[in-house]
């Protein structure tokens, strides 16, 4: 069976974040911080929020 | 004919990239998704370090050891214990993740060991699509 794959959209630009980590909820940022832990203790971010570090802007394309 | 054709996303980072979400529990419990990069040049899974308090682990369940990236030398903390995956639409193949987290690294890697010891893997860059195929 073959299916497109539907993980969580991020409907924002999320350039404005660069290097920081931030909370997704339906598309959207709800919470951004400089550090994960920082992040996932604020009291508006739920348990099943998307979290996720946002690339520095220097990070255009990733070389790895 | 592939489990799944995935189109490449773009996370809100402005490039389309063959970004695949796995669902992941750590070791104490903690479960979560994580966007990655799939990334036949990768060894293994490689993360972000913010990611490992946010998986449970503590400094006890890590091995530093010295590893090469593109940019050079680069210090990798290896989880000694194992978490698990799985991808949402495909729930019932559960596989374990032995990641590297990596300071500095900016996004989540799926490599060639743990992912792709299950999968096989398509890229398909003209279409901006990839697939997995259940090995």
């Amino acid at each position: 069976m073959v299916a497109v794959h539907q993980g969580p959209e991020v409907l924002e630009d999320l350039t404005k974040y660069a290097g920081s980590w931030v909370a997704i909820r339906d598309g959207k940022v709800i919470a951004d911080a400089l550090d994960s832990v920082e992040l996932r203790n604020k009291p508006e971010v739920k348990e099943d929020d998307f979290l996720m570090p946002v690339p520095d802007a220097g990070a255009a394309a990733f070389l790895f | 004919m592939p489990d799944l054709l995935v189109a490449y996303r773009d996370l809100g980072l402005g490039e389309l990239r063959p970004i695949l979400i796995l669902h992941v529990t750590g070791p104490g419990g903690a479960e979560g998704d994580i966007a990655g990069l799939v990334d036949s040049g990768a060894d293994g899974t490689v993360l972000p370090a913010g990611y490992a308090p946010l998986m449970g682990y503590t400094p006890a369940d890590i091995a530093a050891h010295q590893g090469a990236g593109v940019g050079g030398s680069v210090t990798m903390h290896q989880a000694t214990r194992p978490s698990k995956a799985f991808i949402p639409e495909m729930p019932g193949l559960v596989f374990e993740l032995n990641p590297c987290f990596v300071q500095g690294c900016q996004i989540a890697l799926w490599g060639r060991k743990d992912l792709m010891q299950h999968f096989d893997v398509n890229i398909m860059e003209r279409r901006k699509q990839f697939s997995l195929t259940q090995v």
